[in-house]
């Protein structure tokens, strides 16, 4: 569904990914992990045309949209939740809500609302709260139902278990996983959470300063001892 | 007169409301693309000179129809269609290649000051260039020589156009209120200052945003002069080069962030400049005897006003917690 083909990446002068590729198949989960600062955020802002792009390519459903403005993205059925900064926080929940409706037009987007809110009941509560007093799990529901908003068929999310309790964390990875089985979406995932997230992931990567060093199922990585003592902290 | 007259508060309120539209102006650009736009008063005369030009040659054949005084109204508003463009034209000849150049803050306001040096220069061309007698008239006298006062209970005679300036400005503030809260462009005016990366990855189209917002800046601005045309007497091109301190100085105490903060700092600003000067002119000539004009240096007053707020509210108006005060 997504194909990434020797991507280079950075910001302004920084180059930051190198040469990296993979393909996330539908209807699957792909997990990149790997250590801080490796370049997991920087790669997928490259996906959505946010970070520069030096060279290489992004194919999805065979369309070459490496160089589709951001904003356009979304109409191609592509969701992103970035890392941080992904609530707009001086704007009510309604309002961040509309905002990840914009120009689906007034019906449908009150109904899409209504679907998310329902998925998330707890945010219905806060629904005129501004977004900056959520509590950091209230954010990150709001962050990813603004993702949904659009019904995407291909959903990026980076590391959205980040600051969120064990059990929240846990339920949100349930989450995840209900939107590929039952759902039928599509899943590009950066997890922290590494044991975790490969457990119910189909594909993996690991990227190590800006280059994969593993690509491939899941849960070959998970048993790969030597990179996963070395990378993920997993024995 | 040190009780100040009625009509004297309304021209002082005028002029607040006037900065006020201006302030909030130049505010709106700086908080959507960050440039602190040196052409902002330029527009404004834009405005005024338009004003000037429809009412002596185009609307003049009008003069004895009774349809004539609704002119009045049409007028700011052509008058903001035309500064909205040449505003929209300016972003995207000028700002916006620079902006994709990464040129950075101090390029920008360096940028916005060439342009108005020339977009002033050819509004002095473009009024020779027009023939003799009207540029004569033009530069000379304010819109309120084509209007007759009228006689309002407890006032006595006095220009309708006074009440004009606080009713638009007043107007516009709440209009700018339902939009920014409650259509959809306008709160995506908010997420895209608030954040325009994670406003284009929800599908935003921030480019669009900040042109609108090019615009409205352009029209606000154009609106202000096109009233200001009314009490200024003489209009001429190096106006701009004294409104824009005063229109800095407005956004400034409002808190330089804050569209509503513009809209009170404008407003301080501008009717203190007309206020403050007539007052210590009236409390010293009733003390000895002696009338000093003041009037002329009535930019000190409204820049001590800026000095005194930023040391008491750096962030300026918008800065300050306005609950808790109330609150106690
Ligand atoms: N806007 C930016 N401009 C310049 N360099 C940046 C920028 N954002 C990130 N970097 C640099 O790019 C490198 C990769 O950062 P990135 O955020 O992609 O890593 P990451 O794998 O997502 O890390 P983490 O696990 O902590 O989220 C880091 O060295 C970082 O300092
Ligand atoms: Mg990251």
């Amino acid at each position: 569904m997504l194909r990434v083909e020797s991507l280079n990446v950075g910001y302004g002068k920084f180059h930051i990914i190198f040469d990296v590729s993979f393909e996330v198949k539908e209807r699957t989960i792909f997990t990149i992990v790997g250590p801080n600062g490796g370049g997991k955020s920087t790669l997928l802002n490259g996906i959505m045309g946010i970070a520069t792009v030096f060279s290489g390519r992004v194919l999805y459903k065979g369309q070459d949209i490496t160089r589709v403005p951001p904003h356009e993205k979304s109409k191609y059925g592509i969701g992103y939740t970035p890392q941080t900064d992904n609530i707009f926080p001086g704007l009510t929940v309604m309002e961040n809500l509309m905002m990840a409706a914009y120009g689906l037009g007034e019906s449908m987007a009150r109904d899409r609302i209504e679907k998310v809110l329902a998925y998330y009941p707890a945010l219905r509560r806060r629904i005129d709260a501004k977004a900056r007093n959520l509590s950091g799990g209230e954010r990150q529901m709001l962050a990813i139902s603004m993702n949904l908003m659009r019904d995407p068929e291909f959903i990026i999310l980076d590391e959205p278990t980040s600051g969120l309790a064990p059990i929240i964390a846990k339920d949100l990875l349930k989450r995840i996983v209900g939107m590929r089985d039952e759902l039928k979406k599509t899943i590009l995932l950066v997890e922290q959470n590494a044991k975790a997230a490969l457990e119910v992931s189909d594909d993996a990567m690991l990227l190590v300063s800006g280059r994969s060093e593993f690509i491939g199922k899941a849960q070959a990585l998970l048993k790969d001892e030597e990179l996963g003592r070395k990378y993920l902290g997993v024995k | 007169m040190v009780l100040p007259s009625l009509e004297f508060l309304l021209s002082s309120a005028a002029a607040g409301a006037a900065l006020a539209l201006l302030s909030m102006g130049i505010t709106l650009t700086y908080m959507t693309t960050r440039v602190s736009n040196f052409a902002h008063a330029t527009m404004a005369i834009i405005g005024a000179v338009t004003t000037l030009l429809l009412l002596d040659r185009f609307f003049a054949g009008l003069r004895d129809s009774p349809l004539y005084y609704t002119l009045f109204l049409v007028s700011p508003l052509l008058a903001a269609v035309v500064t909205g463009a040449v505003a929209v034209i300016m972003y995207v000849t000028t700002i916006r290649p620079l902006i994709k150049k990464g040129t950075g803050l101090i390029g920008l306001m360096i940028a916005t000051l060439a342009f108005d040096i020339i977009l002033n220069n050819l509004l002095t061309l473009f009024l020779q260039l027009t023939p003799a007698q009207t540029v004569g008239r033009l530069l000379e006298a304010n819109v309120k020589g084509y209007l007759v006062p009228v006689s309002i209970p407890l006032v006595g005679y006095m220009y309708p156009h006074r009440l004009f300036l606080p009713i638009l400005a007043l107007l516009v503030g709440i209009g700018l209120h339902l939009f920014l809260t409650r259509t959809q462009f306008g709160i995506s005016m908010r997420a895209s200052i608030e954040n325009p990366q994670l406003a284009r990855i929800i599908g935003i189209n921030v480019e669009r945003v900040y042109l609108v917002s090019w615009f409205l800046s352009g029209a606000t601005a154009g609106m202000a002069g096109s009233l200001l045309a009314f009490e200024m007497p003489g209009i001429s091109p190096a106006a701009a080069y004294l409104y824009i301190v005063s229109i800095f100085a407005g956004s400034i105490v409002g808190g330089l962030n804050s569209i509503y903060g513009a809209l009170a700092g404008g407003f301080l600003v501008g009717s203190m400049e007309a206020i403050v000067p007539v007052f210590i002119s009236d409390v010293y000539q009733l003390v000895t005897g002696e009338y000093i004009d003041l009037l002329r240096y009535q930019r000190m007053f409204s820049f001590l006003l800026l000095i005194l707020v930023l040391l008491v509210a750096p962030e300026g108006l918008a800065g300050i917690k306005w609950r808790g005060i109330r609150r106690g």
